[in-house]
């Protein structure tokens, strides 16, 4: 494998993991005040504390070229986009043949050719 | 004094640099939601130290990777560790990312740490410095080597079966 192509490999998969998420989600809860704490402000704020709790999984998420995409509709668009392509690349595919086909004859005439210079009678 | 609001701002904002980096250093992703919040509770009850410091950001990673760093060191002796593919393991993996990821996995803690910081993240070198209380040349030095084995292992991993 070539340099560059290991570098873009790496690119790519640094790019996905920039992605990654927790799976669960920072939540601030107040605490019950307890005997020792004052009820004012000040103290009431140091009885706070943080809870992390299970995020939401996402209804929809698919990746596209190591990107994170949890629009239904974007990654719609980009498979659209991708069949459009592939159809336009599948329309030149007879155009080929052809070109192919083409060549073939040439090179059956050229092989006709020296199958008669050959079979001459020698004079 | 620190309301609510301020520190909720904070690590809202850092919450998902923190957890990734966590993550990287620990490499499992449960540990890292438990160190994550370890590491809240413990900087909620410093949040005076916290707040008065000239870059938060830096503190508050540079504390993280400490705390990731305390749970490697405890970590019992008899844990499996899976096989990754820098052994002559037969199992193909299919997917590029997971196969970075596990190659980064295998790198020394200071190597990995700098390209996450660096690579992943985007930060600059100084910060990346900061974080991991080195100097810059350290940074460089890291970032060098561990970059080279990724090269290196991922090259002989894409060749797989040829």
């Amino acid at each position: 494998m070539e340099y560059n192509a290991v570098d873009k490999v790496l690119e790519s998969a640094f790019a996905h993991q920039k992605q990654e998420r927790s799976s669960r989600e920072i939540v601030l809860k107040r605490a019950k005040p307890k005997g020792v704490w004052l009820a004012s402000a000040a103290t009431v704020a140091v009885g706070l504390f943080l809870v992390l709790k299970p995020a939401p999984e996402p209804d929809f998420v698919c990746y596209v070229d190591g990107v994170r995409i949890e629009n239904r509709d974007e990654a719609m668009e980009i498979v659209r986009r991708t069949l459009d392509k592939v159809s336009n690349d599948m329309q030149l595919v007879p155009r080929e043949v052809e070109v192919v086909n083409g060549g073939m004859r040439r090179v059956s005439n050229e092989l006709r050719r020296v199958n008669e210079i050959f079979n001459q009678k020698p004079k | 004094m620190v309301v609510r609001g301020d520190f909720n701002a904070l690590f809202l904002e850092l919450h998902p640099l923190i957890f990734r980096l966590a993550a990287r250093i620990l490499g499992n992703r449960e540990e890292a939601e438990d160190a994550c919040q370890d590491l809240y509770e413990r900087l909620w009850r410093r949040r005076m130290v916290v707040v008065v410091q000239r870059n938060p950001k830096g503190y508050v990673l540079a504390a993280a990777r400490n705390m990731c760093l305390d749970a490697l060191r405890v970590r019992k002796p008899m844990m499996e560790i899976p096989p990754t593919l820098s052994e002559k393991s037969p199992r193909v993996v299919d997917d590029t990312v997971e196969i970075v990821t596990k190659l980064m996995n295998d790198l020394p803690e200071k190597q990995r740490t700098a390209i996450h910081l660096r690579d992943v993240e985007g930060m600059e070198i100084e910060e990346v410095a900061r974080v991991m209380r080195v100097n810059e040349t350290a940074v460089r030095m890291s970032l060098s080597r561990g970059r080279a084995t990724l090269r290196e292992q991922l090259t002989k991993t894409m060749n797989y079966g040829i």
